[in-house]
This record gives structure tokens, sequence and C-alpha cells, in this order.
């Protein structure tokens, strides 16, 4: 089956929410 | 650096699917030529036998410690063949600091800006890494 190419924007969204969590998880070590 | 930045090829080290799967996209826009890697292991083999231009480091990664990664390609090359970019969510200014006493030229943290991450990539080759 194909893969469906997924739009740049949201490409962006998922990382930037990717990168959030990724910060959120890092806060959370030191707290 | 003689290579220009349009042709130069740029490791990527980066565990999560989604950021990894951007950041290529990104690059490739750019006419950059990237290669994509999991895990620092497997990264470092790569590096060993393909001497990319640049290097965008991610730090928690599976199985080396993105740390250690950066101490392994600068084994293999000195910072004024190959710069490396770490890319990452660990924001503590001590994380910065031992990221460059690894080896580190740049230090960007995620979330990022397109906009940022393409005017650094572009420095650190244009500029060379010192």
């Amino acid at each position: 089956m194909a893969t469906e190419r997924l739009p740049d924007h949201v490409l962006e969204v998922r990382a930037r929410l990717t990168g959030i969590q990724q910060r959120w998880n890092e806060l959370r070590r030191y707290l | 650096m003689a290579t220009t930045t349009s042709q130069a090829k740029i490791l990527v080290v980066e565990d999560d699917e989604k950021i990894a799967d951007l950041l290529t996209r990104q690059l490739e826009a750019h006419q950059f030529q990237v290669h994509a890697e999991t895990r620092g292991k497997s990264a470092l083999r790569y590096a060993a036998t393909n001497r990319p231009h640049l290097v965008i480091l991610d730090l928690r990664l599976p199985d080396l410690h993105g740390y250690e990664v950066c101490r392994g390609l600068r084994q293999l090359y000195d910072r004024s063949l190959v710069p490396i970019l770490m890319l990452t969510a660990m924001d503590r200014p001590v994380d910065q600091l031992r990221g460059y006493a690894y080896g580190a030229d740049a230090y960007l943290l995620k979330p990022y800006d397109a906009k940022d991450l393409i005017q650094t990539v572009s420095r650190l080759l244009t500029d060379g890494a010192l």
C-alpha cells in the first residue's frame, strides 16, 4: 500500500508537539 | 569548507520518527543530502565509512547517550572536518556546556524553528565549526 505523504504543516505540528513533550519529560526529571 | 552548502551531506541522528521525518524534509527542501540514523552505534558505524559534512545529533538515544556519540564522532573527525549540531530537549545550561565539552559546535533546543535550524546549519557549513 502506498504511504501517503503528509503535508508540511502537519509534520511541523507533529514534531513541535513531540519537542514540547520531550521538554516536559526533561523538566520532570528534575522536579 | 570547500563544499557548498547545497551539496552538503548531513547525518541526522534522531530516534523519534516524527522529528526525523521533519528534519529530513526541511533539510532536503534546502538541497541538503540527508542520511538518518535512529541509534548511536549505527550512526558511528555509518560515519566511520561515510564522512558527513555535518551531523545533527539528538542526545537521548536508545543505545548510547548523544554525548558518547559526539565523543565517538570526534575520535573520527576533528571539529574543522565535521561540525556537530546538538538538537535536544535537554535545556539546562549544564547540558549545553557538557555538549560543547564533548565536541559540539552548536546547540539547539526542541521544539525548534525551521529558520533557526537552517541558519545554524548554513553557518556551520559556511564558516566552519570554529
